[in-house]
């Protein structure tokens, strides 16, 4: 089942001249990429009988650049093909490496200098905290109301 | 010769990778997608552990709640809810401490000053009750089902570090947000498949993606001084060795700028942001044990030098109509060959290929390809401007330079 998108759609909320703006905008890009077409188009207009001195504007397509650009779509496919199933076949159904042990609340509350045991209980069950950081970015106060937890210790990285 | 050289490469690079997203997707479709399950019947888990569902907000006031009611309305039966006010200077503090009285999964974490979404997302990682984050951003609401979705990959594999979803834009009222459901869906939904199938994806989506705490903590969480904090993670976390996956059935509905103001800035915090990443790690990268990093960063590198050869070629092409060029720096004018018009039709099957993939996620996709004939000339110029203006900024940018939140354009509401 499809997604029901929670979409907001208003174009209405945009200026006049915006709506105006962005549907000749989107025509001039078609055109643009129509333009693209032109070597196509003058091939067929040729092919049915329009005189090609005044149709065919463009440079004439150059073999060896067609067959480079094959080569490129051709090597694309076949190196993306071989590396994704040398992947897949190495590791989509085993796992190389072992996993370490899960990190520890306390593991975590070291890395950012947390080490006193209410200070993380606080931290691990509190509903609304505050945390405070030095000009550093290091944690070094964590408030929970209704009472002050811990000690503010401005400035200092607890371990 | 060099007018040559770079009007062929500026031809023959936009080809090659259109086939090869083109070859990688239809790859990926074969495989996983096609008769595989539908959104809404998602396979069984082994275990149902606790999840924790990740919002950072900075002044998120009028998206908030929607956010809120959406993350509690997952199917997936054990989850708590972390979200992190990250100094807003509205009333989303307010709110959320006001909706923990009606959702009792959510808990508040409060930041008196902008810290930044990496410190966001990091502390609520420390908070987490859970080996298993799921993080998205306070304007994005997402789909009933994509906790489950993602779950089951992380729980299908003990290597799997992070998984990321498919974001979905909302905002569709103008030709630049209508540009945008082209784009997702037949540039990035096509990118991330192919990438998937070759083992290494680019980044995760910041704004929906599944997260192994323990890996995080190997890599030491999210990085507080990088533009794009998820590229950042994406890297590290592959680079050692945990398996980054993408899933088209996680649908997450964002906002995205619907004006050229928002979207440049957008785009150039993306383009600097690749840019720091594959600064900071191209020389670890160049190891054989993260040898299957290199087509990663090799294609990243070809993509730069693509904007700086197409605004070589603009470059020379004015200069040409004002003063005469010795012929080795000859540009030829914008006549339409065989190569225009093989461009132009490579152009359009991908986004036909890609509105057929799509449609087994969102009805009514095919109307947006009227409008998404704009998207090469308009994004290959974005992004070769935000390319040459963000490379530089990444390559100069102050070593440990914190960043932090920025309230972006949100469309037309």
């Amino acid at each position: 089942m499809r997604a029901e998108a929670p979409i907001i759609a208003r174009p209405e909320r945009q200026s006049r001249v915006q709506k105006v703006a962005s549907f000749v905008m989107t025509v001039f890009a078609w055109l643009l990429w129509a333009y693209l077409w032109l070597p196509t188009l003058s091939v067929i207009a040729a092919v049915f009988g329009m005189p090609i001195n005044q149709i065919l504007v463009v440079r004439r397509p150059d073999e060896i650049s067609l067959l480079i650009i094959f080569l490129i779509m051709l090597t694309c496919n076949i190196v993306v093909s071989a590396w994704s199933s040398y992947n897949y076949v190495r590791f989509a159904k085993r796992s190389r490496r072992r996993r370490p042990n899960s990190a520890s609340h306390e593991e975590v509350g070291k890395v950012f200098g947390i080490s006193d045991a209410a200070t993380l209980s606080l931290l691990l069950e509190g509903r609304q905290l505050s945390l405070y950081f030095d000009d550093a970015g290091r944690l070094v106060n964590v408030e929970g109301p209704p009472a002050k937890v811990a000690r503010k210790r401005s400035g200092r990285k607890r371990r | 010769m060099v007018g040559r050289f770079l009007l062929a490469y500026a031809f023959y690079y936009p080809l090659s990778m259109a086939w090869v997203w083109i070859f990688g997707a239809l790859t990926y479709y074969l495989r996983r997608e096609r008769n595989a399950r539908t959104r809404d019947l998602p396979p069984d888990l082994p275990s149902w552990p606790k999840a924790t569902l990740v919002v950072p907000c900075h002044n998120e006031g009028d998206n908030v709640r929607e956010t809120l009611e959406y993350l509690a309305g997952q199917i997936y039966p054990n989850f708590e809810i972390i979200a992190v006010n990250d100094g807003s200077k509205d009333n989303t503090g307010d709110i959320l401490n006001e909706l923990t009285a009606v959702y009792p999964q959510l808990r508040v974490i409060h930041f008196p000053k902008n810290q930044g979404k990496a410190m966001g997302l990091s502390m609520a990682a420390l908070a987490s009750n859970s080996e298993y984050l799921i993080c998205i951003d306070g304007d994005a609401l997402l789909d009933p089902y994509a906790t489950h979705w993602l779950m089951w990959h992380l729980l299908s594999g003990e290597r799997v570090g992070a998984v990321t979803g498919n974001p979905r834009i909302r905002n569709r009222s103008s030709l630049l947000g209508r540009l945008q459901v082209g784009e997702f869906s037949s540039i990035i939904g096509l990118i991330k498949r192919a990438q998937r199938t070759s083992g290494r994806i680019f980044t995760v989506s910041g704004v929906i993606a599944g997260f192994r705490r323990t890996a995080l903590h190997q890599v030491g969480f999210w990085s507080k001084d990088m533009m794009t904090e998820d590229i950042d993670v994406s890297w590290r976390l592959q680079m050692n060795h945990w398996d980054v996956r993408y899933e088209p059935n996680a649908l997450c509905w964002i906002l995205m700028p619907e004006t050229i103001r928002g979207l440049w800035k957008q785009r150039l915090r993306w383009a600097q942001g690749g840019a720091e990443v594959s600064k900071r790690y191209f020389k670890s990268l160049l190891t054989w044990r993260r040898r299957r990093m290199w087509p990663v960063i090799f294609e990243y590198l070809l993509s730069v030098f693509w904007s700086y050869d197409m605004l070589g070629i603009l470059v020379l092409s004015f200069l040409g109509t004002v003063v005469p060029l010795p012929p080795w720096l000859y540009v030829a004018g914008p006549i339409p060959t065989w190569f225009g018009a093989i461009l132009g039709t490579t152009c359009i099957v991908q986004f036909l290929f890609s509105i057929l993939i799509d449609r087994r996620y969102e009805d009514r996709i095919g109307r947006q390809f009227i409008w998404i004939i704009w998207y090469p000339l308009v994004y290959w110029i974005l992004g070769m401007l935000t390319t040459v203006v963000g490379v530089p900024k990444a390559l100069f940018k102050r070593k440990g330079t914190r960043a932090v939140w920025d309230s972006p354009d949100r469309g037309i509401r």
